[in-house]
């Protein structure tokens, strides 16, 4: 055992991997970033996102004439620092991405995995309220049901939460009868385990990975939904500021103050960039023929 | 007759959803009433309008019209809401479908030019531009675009309907927001159907590179573009509804917009299943050209 | 002195050819052009009895005419459809009408037409949403085809303010035709006859050359509804049309100088206020303490929301009270901005540390609107007072709540006083326990305000309503802002007046040559 020449041919493999998924590794440290950005926002941002002064209202970003050094990126149209709002803004845009995700992962993979793996009336049954939410236009949905419950931080996510679980379904019930006549299921049945524990202990984890992908994929379209929302004024409610709520107030502004609309938008697309190339950096990592490529044999699960 | 029965299914399931939503939790008595109506006759008209009957029952008599495609009249207008439903419906078929055919001609080239050149510079390119296209809010997008071609260059008219020139920026928007989804969608199928063992048949044949491509790969790459594409018509309907806001387009996902915040309810329950029921006649076209494109799912189905 | 009559005579000549240019037919034009306005909402029908929103006030005024008008300039109040008028006695009032005024359709206009549109709106089960406005007639007697005469349950002061934003239709055209038909077909006397409306879309409307005032010097107007301000702004900029609906206080500039463009300010009727829940109708909450109502508006620095925020364009009042209605008295001072005194009064009133409470708030598309709320957050969280904001897309849900009581503690209200410039308008709807608007009523001024509202005496409704405003500013019922002055965004090829009652007069606008 020569551990040095080990250690170091692990070291090169990592980089390797690292270096052929170069934007999936781009698209992850723009996200764990932006998750510290979110998590700190309170010792960075320079000022108080809540308050403003009406007197400083819509001052341009600094090295515009009439911006200041104290106010880098300018103020909105309160007179607050628009770079504060967008660094407490990204809570409420991840939050709302993550979490939204997690409630629609939590339904959507269960009943997913219970269909696949019983079948006959219960398969049924869930794949015709997947057809149907598939079908309906959910974002129609969601704004009725806004639009009568009243906006707020919570209800959107719950809408975007129940309204798209579907998707999980659709994808983990194909997965699940792919993987259910698979030779080491059938032996962990020969074998006598009870079904619960062959979903949940066998087949379980191996469609983790395509559920995933697709929620890294989701993550970047709820935080567009965000603004979405917000645009159509069913957003959170101010004074929290959020990516979409900013850009949604901005748009009014676009031709006289365009540092409201330009950054926000900015701090949207840089985030959603990252997750979306994080998402194929998963994708492509997990893929076998990619890993074939560039995987040593001894990485493959037993 | 499988077919026919999911589609019941599904538009039972919709009017449902709709019909349990809005009734519980608006009034629209009190919107459809003079503010200051005295209680009695607000209970009174509330009889007349059934309001007071149980909701199952409220629901069985809905559904009973419903069937013979009578939605009820317009609370506000004394005309159907079926009408006034297919009178906007023309102007949204011409959005979306003027819409999907831009995003594929964005999204086809593209997905098949980076599938061809995996891995390089171009594919790279290709894959970042589609996804910053689907980290741009569509809103914000649209009024750029309304600024620059509008109001700076004059070229065309900022919003309605009616001439060519009109349709040009509502469309140019919604295709652009789809076209990263099928980009990609078509570069991963092309690249499965480019690994697969007939094509390297083929090119190992002599067949020219060209050859195969097209003859081969497209036709076969273009099975599961479809699909999802046909899956993907409901997000474009919701696109739909900021599209038809921010150029002032009468179609009917703005209809619609307005009813749901007039509790309009005829017409929000009349244009959900209008709009569900086009979604799944273009699934089941969908399902038809796939059959005619791919022999063997036909032969599978039977 | 020879100089000066000639300037006197110049002077003459040139009053005379304003005078004659300004006046609403010269005798060799006819109408000509087409010009596009926008409004933001959809319009809901064409029946000008069955709808209470002012975009179809509006049109309202353009295919129909209005028993009197009033003038946009002195705001006083003039002979339309009805040429003259008697008090009779406290509860009769006589009306001469116009002779010779056609309907569009031919059919002539008479008393009994008169007769039929009060009826019909005051009939329960037509359900007009206009009703209540005008629920103390009692009846109207056709004396002759050109005279009618109102009885009223009760002394009517207000009788010619109502009147000048209610539109009449034929009874004729109603009875043969039937209420589905005239929502989508309307018939009037006035200026522009109907051509067509596609709901959602558009409604064109062409100039009546045989208007009893004679034709309008623009042929076609054509409403178009877009719903979002930023296109608005777009379209005005472009020149897609001519008239747009309260521009953004920040986008001024941009209008004024776009060199296409220019923005009207216009000083109306409508103030601003946030109610505070203080009977309470809804839950118990610290707006029962006068003490506390008055340190909100102690705390609100509304003359710096009025400086930055709405740039200049609104008019600081001291109470609810518009300075263009009637009654309005100008002694009264408003609350000056002193949080030290805000937080002096809530510490006073057990609340030294302040209190979180619910705003509710909705898109009313009003200037600036979601900015000063904000703005006022900021400054009510200053002296403890933390504000949880709620906002609805839509005024529905907002007045279903206040409706039922459920709007509280605080909500934020703009009162345009149905167009009656009269202060019974604002305090009968918002101080008396009977009307669900209240928040707060006392019986004492429950009690002045039915005095007020009972009296044909001017000169004693106008000590009555001095004392209400003193008793209003000291309850502080209410958080007090501002007069509205709005801000049209009009094409610079377009002559145009608007009226502090908010209609545009396009019957008089012209086309610049």
């Amino acid at each position: 055992m020569n551990s040095k020449r080990r250690i170091s041919f692990q070291l090169y493999r990592t980089l390797h991997i690292l270096w052929k998924l170069r934007m999936g590794t781009l698209g992850s440290l723009i996200v764990v970033f932006a998750c510290c950005v979110a998590i700190f926002a309170s010792f960075i941002a320079p000022h108080n996102p809540y308050e403003g002064e009406i007197t400083k209202r819509l001052m341009p970003p600094f090295w515009i004439e009439g911006g200041t050094k104290d106010h880098i990126l300018g103020t909105d149209q309160v007179g607050r620092d628009l770079l504060t709002r967008i660094i407490f803004g990204s809570r409420v845009s991840l939050v709302v991405g993550f979490a939204s995700v997690l409630i629609s992962v939590t339904i959507g993979v269960f009943l997913g995995l219970i269909s696949g793996y019983y079948g006959s009336i219960v398969d049924w049954i869930i794949s015709s309220i997947v057809n149907i939410m598939l079908t309906f236009p959910f974002v129609l949905l969601a704004l009725a049901v806004i639009a009568v419950v009243g906006p707020s931080f919570q209800n959107m996510l719950v809408v975007l939460g129940l309204t798209s679980w579907p998707f999980y379904t659709r994808v983990v019930r194909a997965e699940v009868l792919k993987w259910k006549e698979l030779d080491f299921v059938e032996a962990a049945r020969a074998m006598g385990m009870k079904s619960n524990r062959i979903l949940f202990s066998q087949i379980f984890p191996n469609i983790l990975n395509s559920v995933l992908v697709l929620s890294s994929l989701q993550v970047a379209r709820f935080i567009i939904l965000e603004a979405f929302l917000s645009f159509l004024g069913l957003g959170v409610q101010p004074p929290t500021p959020s990516w979409g709520g900013m850009l949604g107030d901005a748009r009014v502004y676009m031709l006289t103050s365009w540092w409201l609309a330009t950054f926000p938008g900015l701090a949207i697309f840089v985030a959603t960039f990252g997750i979306s190339l994080m998402g194929d950096g998963i994708r492509d990592f997990f893929d076998p023929h990619l890993r074939y490529q560039f995987l040593s044999s001894n990485l493959e699960r037993g | 007759m499988r077919r026919l029965g999911q589609v019941v299914t599904i538009c039972l399931g919709i009017s449902f959803i709709s019909f349990v939503l809005l009734h519980l939790t608006g009034d629209p008595v009190t919107v459809m009433l003079p503010l200051d109506a005295p209680e009695e006759e607000i209970a009174l008209f509330r009889h007349k309008m059934g309001f007071d009957r149980p909701i199952l029952v409220q629901y069985l008599t809905f559904l009973k019209n419903a069937a013979r495609g009578d939605f009820g009249t317009s609370l506000f207008l004394e005309r159907p809401a079926t009408s006034l439903v297919l009178e906007r419906f023309p102007a949204s078929l011409l959005l979306v479908s003027c819409g999907f055919s831009v995003a594929m001609m964005i999204a086809i080239p593209l997905g098949i030019i980076s599938a061809l050149k995996n891995h390089t510079f171009i594919d790279n390119l290709c894959t970042s531009v589609a996804v910053m296209g689907q980290a741009m809010p569509l809103f914000w997008f649209a009024l750029m675009m309304m600024i620059v071609f509008c109001i700076w260059l004059g070229w065309l008219p900022v919003s309605g309907y009616g001439t060519w020139k009109h349709l040009i920026l509502p469309s140019v928007s919604m295709g652009v927001w789809m076209a990263p989804q099928t980009m990609r969608l078509t570069r991963s199928g092309m690249l499965d159907i480019l690994s697969q063992d007939y094509v390297r048949t083929a090119r190992a044949k002599g067949l020219s590179r060209r050859k195969v491509v097209v003859k081969h790969a497209f036709r076969n790459a273009l099975i599961p573009v479809v699909t999802l594409v046909g899956m993907q018509f409901g997000f474009l309907v919701g696109a739909a509804v900021v599209t038809e806001m921010v150029f002032s387009w009468p179609g009917v996902a703005s209809l619609l917009l307005n009813a749901i915040r007039t509790y309009d309810f005829p017409v929000v329950q009349a244009s959900l299943v209008m709009l569900a029921l086009f979604i799944i006649s273009v699934n089941w076209a969908v399902d038809v050209i796939v059959t005619i494109i791919d022999p063997r799912i036909r032969d599978k189905r039977r | 002195m020879k100089r000066k009559r000639i300037c006197l005579v110049t002077q003459l000549v040139i009053y005379g050819f304003v005078f004659l240019a300004a006046s609403a037919n010269p005798l060799w034009a006819k109408p000509q052009g087409k010009i596009f306005i926008s409004t933001a909402y959809d319009l809901p029908t064409m029946d000008p009895h069955m709808h209470s929103v002012r975009p179809m006030f509006t049109v309202g005024w353009h295919m129909f005419d209005n028993l009197v008008y009033r003038d946009p300039v002195t705001r006083k109040i003039g002979p339309w459809l009805a040429t003259d008028w008697e008090i009779l006695d406290d509860l009769t009032w006589e009306f001469k009408l116009r002779k010779g005024v056609k309907f569009h359709n031919g059919y002539p206009f008479t008393a009994h037409d008169v007769k039929f549109n009060f009826e019909r709106i005051l009939n329960p089960d037509q359900k007009s949403p206009q009703r209540a406005k005008h629920i103390s007639i009692k009846s109207v007697e056709v004396i002759d085809d050109y005279t009618v005469r109102f009885h009223t349950k009760n002394p009517y002061p207000v009788m010619l303010e109502r009147l000048a934003n209610f539109q009449m239709i034929s009874e004729k055209y109603a009875k043969e035709k039937g209420d589905a038909h005239l929502a989508l077909n309307p018939v009037g006397t006035g200026p522009y006859k109907f051509v067509h409306w596609k709901k959602g879309r558009e409604l064109v409307v062409e100039a009546n050359e045989d208007w009893w005032r004679g034709a309008p010097p623009i042929k076609t107007l054509v409403w178009r509804t877009i719903p979002e301000t930023a296109t608005q702004i777009a379209e005005l900029l472009a020149g897609g049309v001519e008239f747009i609906e309260s521009v953004p206080p920040d986008q001024i500039d941009l209008i004024n100088k776009s060199g296409v463009a220019r923005v009207m300010e216009v000083r109306v009727l409508p103030v601003a206020f946030i109610k505070l829940d203080g009977a309470p109708r809804g839950e118990p909450n610290p707006f029962t303490d006068k003490r506390v109502r008055q340190a909100v508006n102690y705390a609100a620095n509304v003359d710096g929301y009025i400086e930055h925020i709405m740039r200049g364009r609104a008019i600081r009042i001291a109470t609810w009270a518009s300075p263009f209605a009637f009654g309005y008295d100008p002694t009264i001072e408003p609350y000056p901005y002193d949080p030290e005194k805000a937080k002096q009064l809530l510490a006073e009133a057990g609340y030294p540390d302040g209190f979180e409470v619910r705003h509710v708030n909705s898109h009313q598309r009003i200037p600036a609107q979601r900015q000063f709320i904000e703005a006022l957050q900021v400054d009510l969280a200053k002296v403890g007072v933390r504000m949880k904001i709620q906002e609805y897309t839509d005024e529905g849900p907002l007045f279903t709540l206040i409706r039922t009581g459920k709007a509280g503690p605080m909500y934020q209200m703009s009162w345009g006083y149905s167009t009656t410039h009269d202060l019974d308008a604002i305090f009968y709807e918002h101080c008396t326990e009977q009307s669900f608007w209240a928040y707060w009523w006392s019986d004492e001024t429950t009690d002045l305000i039915l005095k007020a509202r009972n009296s044909m005496d001017p000169e004693y409704r106008k000590t009555i309503y001095s004392k209400l405003q003193h008793i209003i500013k000291e309850e502080a019922p209410v958080l007090f802002m501002w007069q509205y002055v709005m801000t049209y965004g009009v094409g610079n090829k377009l002559d145009l007046v608007v009226g502090s009652d908010e209609i545009p007069r396009f019957f008089d606008a012209r086309i610049k040559q």
